[in-house]
């Protein structure tokens, strides 16, 4: 039997991502095409409360973003 | 019921953030806009109609019409093609439904006067990372010498056993092994250490190590450029920064104008209009490493308030003018 590709050897592994749920305590506006939370519902991605999910990090390459083309 | 008759489309998905950015700044500008969202289609009633060039579309709380003769742009937010067929699990049902609603989004290339940021069909070659080098080469950008090989021997990057090359992945990739998931990052790896691996059963990306090298991350929009470097300590990061993202700096930086036409010649040339940049300060000589022409950008608008949102939401709104 063959030993592991190294590439495969040098993965970085980690534990299974989980589906994607909504924010706390936010909600998707349809016609705005952005997600709001609070009883302001102020725009997420505007918002400074280090509470709230951070969208559009580079945190989320995985999740969402280059590495898997928004998958 | 609110009926919508979009200038602006924007094809996302509803947990990707870094279209909110987009989203809020066309509001903001008072753009006639419309993001559809791929994992909510099932929910909606739509129909296009390639002839004609128009999608129809009725949701709870609004209906729309996409007319071609009215549409000006396209931000496209979506996988050129899926690669997570190897997901266990998935009902016929799902699978059927991944599959088709992949290829309607692909079908939305009827609204071939529209703007496309990016155009699928740009996007699929740009994504090839030899190309990219390739055509990078040709505008006269500095590469790292590069083979893409499943054997060593053949390449003329490294000499020295104890001299390190550059190990990457062709295209990027999720693997399953066993119940944890994992992803190939950038390593350096010593001439030895590579000579006595397998690489047999995949090729992989060989390249010449840039050590020490200053990671700079450009992001065109057309004719404008974001540029950022990116530091550890107010160091350089000799490995694959991704692996130091909570530990590193973002600073804003101006790049050498003959540089940061090549930046933007390069996206051209590649038929994007927009493209994320990988570059590298070596030795007084900056490298391309290579481009994402689906790259993110949105944790620049956080970390550095550069204006990458409102740059997409202003050629979004121009069109092809």
């Amino acid at each position: 039997m063959h030993d592991s590709h190294l590439l495969i050897n040098k993965a970085f592994t980690y534990a299974k991502r989980q589906e994607l749920s909504d924010p706390e305590n936010c909600r998707y506006n349809e016609i705005l095409g952005f997600w709001l939370w609070g009883n302001d519902k102020a725009p997420l991605v505007k918002s400074n409360n280090p509470d709230l999910p951070k969208p559009g990090t580079k945190k989320e390459d995985i999740e969402t973003g280059e590495d898997l083309k928004g998958e | 019921m609110t009926r919508i008759y979009p200038e602006v489309l924007v094809l996302s998905n509803k947990h990707d953030y870094s279209t909110d950015h987009v989203s809020f700044q066309l509001n903001r500008i008072g753009a006639s806009y419309l993001r559809l969202n791929r994992d909510q289609l099932s929910e909606m009633q739509i129909c296009l109609d390639p002839i004609s060039q128009k999608l129809s579309g009725k949701a709870k709380d609004f209906s729309f019409e996409i007319l071609h003769e009215k549409l000006k742009s396209i931000y496209f937010r979506a996988p050129v093609y899926l690669r997570d067929n190897y997901q266990p699990g998935l009902s016929p049902n799902e699978q059927l439904s991944r599959s088709q609603w992949a290829a309607f989004i692909r079908s939305l290339s009827v609204f071939d006067k529209a703007l496309w940021l990016n155009y699928p069909q740009a996007t699929y070659q740009a994504e090839i990372k030899p190309y990219q080098l390739h055509i990078a080469n040709k505008l006269g950008f500095d590469v790292p010498k590069t083979s893409i090989a499943n054997s060593i021997g053949c390449q003329n990057i490294a000499h020295d056993k104890r001299e390190k090359l550059i190990i990457k992945t062709l295209d990027p990739l999720v693997l399953s092994i066993s119940d944890k998931e994992a992803f190939i990052y950038t390593n350096a790896i010593e001439l030895d250490d590579l000579s006595k691996a397998d690489i047999s059963s995949a090729p992989i990306i060989l390249q010449e190590a840039l050590i020490p090298k200053i990671d700079i991350r450009v992001t065109v929009i057309e004719n404008i450029v974001f540029a950022v470097e990116i530091k550890k300590d107010s160091d350089g990061i000799d490995k694959d920064w991704r692996l130091e993202k909570d530990n590193v700096s973002y600073t804003s930086i101006i790049l050498p104008s003959e540089l940061e036409f090549k930046c933007i010649t390069l996206v051209k040339e590649l038929g994007l209009k927009f493209g994320a940049i990988d570059l590298a300060l070596h030795n007084g000589k900056y490298y391309f490493l290579e481009i994402n022409p689906t790259g993110e950008w949105a944790w620049l608008v956080s970390n550095t308030n550069l204006e990458i949102d409102k740059a997409i939401a202003d050629i979004l709104v121009r069109g092809n003018e």
